[in-house]
């Protein structure tokens, strides 16, 4: 399980999360929605432990994490593809996975790839080439492999649709909903497209002013709610 | 053949071969060199070492040490010291008045125990400092300013500290006997300082085509991005600060044994800013660039010295000057570049020909 209690996360004087608690299992998938600016990118930085926390506690799985550096919560199982993508663009596609594969022993690193690469087909082929030559949609794709490589129990996504085409994001949506239900594991996805998010997401947090404003299931998001919250 | 040979292969194909013409030069120069050149090629092996050492860590995580001289020297030092105990207490003590030498300086008269302590106090050191400025995120222009004052500071020490460091005035006479008490002819002592420059350069290599060194790189390109990847960023920058460090001491031992000195030029800040013009003469990130690059300008600087000895400086910096303007990868990373774009170039037709068809 993952639980926020009443957290705040400030840049400088900045304060940016102003209070934020949720909940979640280490299998549901959640949208995280809002516009531009209300934290959504903040509150993912502060889960992988980019950002600090400055009050409240993020509990995973039973056990406090704020101390903890960002490092020990991607080897705790929280993986994070950030926005951007941030691959490695100089290295090839194999060597950005096996950077994924921190905690894997040496020999099943590669059993690891092969078995991560049969849900992204289109990157297999693109095995030795450098990331930074690969369309954004293929770097999307790798920035995912990489980080589900060292066996993660959550992925926070930071709008893995920005700059790709269409056909491109759907195929991403159907990999991602592959992934989940092969391997269990929980999603917090950021994102502005409501279509993509609720192809994925069975549930919702909206965000405002660095709090959570409203949440609830795919249906129970309104017109109205979208109206006041998510137009600009 | 395992994934990291294939992506050391991948990677140092062009630069093997001219590793392997290097060191073939090199292995035969004691044949048509005299003594006094052999002498010049031997220093030059010392300092092929040094630029191995901060290649580690420039070109390969992106940290300048503007004072890696600091670490030559402790090595060179230390040694120096051990071996200068040999016959009691050292000249430069006694020609001071001193009948006793400090206490550390009678176990250091064992040499082995000398040779290990050099390689550990640079370890030690490069350890104590990394872990603190890593640990507070010192970023790679104040680490740059900061060893650059530690240079300083240490050449000061040793030109002050002159009843223990033999002052502006270094130690002299260091022998070239190593652990046995026998006295090793130049050229024997050449071929054992190529070697030890090969060993260091396998390692090197071997370290740097490891997943470690593929880490490394990583570090170099963005830190932050590694830590949320669960890598201990600050971790890998302590370790190969250190493994740098040890590999100038070493360098710094080999020096003061092959030219039977050490002083405080060869330890303080023109010492740090040589080793980095080296690099960036030949090309860092590649360890071919650090032998090139120092075998160039110490042959260059020994020519011109001799020929030009007015204009030498103007030369060195007329060289500065091209390398920033002309080749700011260096040598090696121009030659490299070109290759890539020439590889590029062909793959690029070959697919417009297959369109064609």
């Amino acid at each position: 399980m993952l639980e926020l209690t009443d957290v705040h996360v400030s840049y400088g004087k900045s304060k940016v999360i102003n209070g934020v608690d949720f909940s979640m299992e280490l299998t549901d998938k959640v949208a995280l929605l809002g516009r531009n600016g209300v934290g959504k990118t903040t509150l993912l930085k502060s889960l992988i432990g980019i950002l600090p926390v400055e009050s409240g506690a993020i509990i995973y799985e039973g056990g406090m994490i704020n101390k903890k550096g960002s490092y020990e919560r991607a080897a705790g199982g929280i993986a994070y593809v950030p926005q951007g993508r941030e691959i490695i663009p100089d290295f090839t596609v194999k060597e950005n996975l096996e950077l994924g594969g921190i905690s894997l022993k040496k020999e099943l690193v590669k059993d690891r790839m092969e078995e991560v690469l049969t849900y992204f087909p289109a990157l297999k082929k693109h095995f030795i080439r450098k990331g930074g030559v690969l369309s954004g949609g293929l770097q999307q794709q790798l920035a995912i492999s990489r980080a589900l490589m060292s066996h993660p129990r959550i992925l926070l996504l930071d709008e893995p649709t920005e700059g790709i085409q269409p056909n491109i994001v759907a195929e991403i949506a159907d990999i991602l909903n592959r992934v989940h239900q092969n391997l269990n594991l929980g999603m917090i996805l950021v994102e502005q497209n409501l279509n993509f998010a609720f192809k994925i997401c069975d549930s919702y947090i909206l965000m405002q002013k660095g709090q959570i404003v409203n949440k609830g299931s795919r249906g129970e998001l309104t017109d109205d709610i979208i109206k006041r919250y998510l137009t600009v | 053949m395992n994934e990291s040979k294939k992506r050391m292969v991948r990677h140092i194909s062009i630069l093997l071969i001219i590793d392997i013409a290097v060191f073939l030069f090199l292995a035969c120069f004691p044949v048509f060199a005299n003594a006094f050149r052999l002498q010049i090629m031997a220093k030059c092996l010392c300092y092929i070492v040094f630029a191995y050492s901060l290649d580690l860590l420039w070109g390969y995580v992106g940290l300048m040490s503007m004072g890696h001289a600091v670490f030559f020297g402790i090595g060179a030092y230390i040694l120096a010291i051990g071996y200068s105990m040999q016959n009691g207490v050292p000249s430069y003590m006694t020609s001071l008045g001193y009948t006793q030498a400090p206490g550390i300086y009678y176990f250091l008269a064992n040499k082995p125990v000398a040779f290990f302590a050099a390689l550990l106090v640079c370890g030690v050191v490069a350890g104590i400092l990394g872990a603190f400025l890593f640990s507070k995120k010192v970023n790679s222009v104040f680490f740059s300013l900061i060893t650059f004052a530690l240079a300083r500071v240490f050449e000061l020490l040793i030109i002050n500290q002159q009843r223990f460091t033999g002052g502006a005035n270094g130690i002299t006479k260091i022998s070239r006997r190593l652990f046995a008490e026998v006295d090793i002819p130049q050229q024997v002592y050449y071929y054992i300082l190529l070697a030890m420059v090969i060993l260091v350069y396998l390692f090197c290599k071997w370290l740097t085509s490891s997943k470690y060194g593929l880490i490394l790189e990583a570090v170099r390109e963005n830190e932050d991005r590694m830590s949320f990847f669960g890598y201990h960023a600050t971790r890998f920058k302590i370790v190969i600060f250190i493994i740098s460090a040890v590999l100038a001491g070493l360098a710094g031992i080999m020096f003061a044994t092959s030219q039977s000195f050490i002083g405080p030029s060869n330890v303080g800040i023109a010492a740090s800013t040589a080793v980095i013009v080296w690099l960036a003469l030949g090309g860092r990130g590649n360890i071919t660039g650090a032998t090139i690059g120092t075998l160039v300008v110490c042959w260059a600087e020994s020519i011109f010295s001799e020929q030009l000895t007015d204009y030498w400086n103007i030369i060195y910096g007329v060289m500065i000057l091209v390398v920033v303007f002309l080749i700011p990868k260096g040598i090696i990373g121009q030659l490299q570049t070109a290759v890539y774009n020439r590889r590029a170039e062909r793959v690029r037709r070959e697919a417009m020909v297959e369109n064609k068809q």
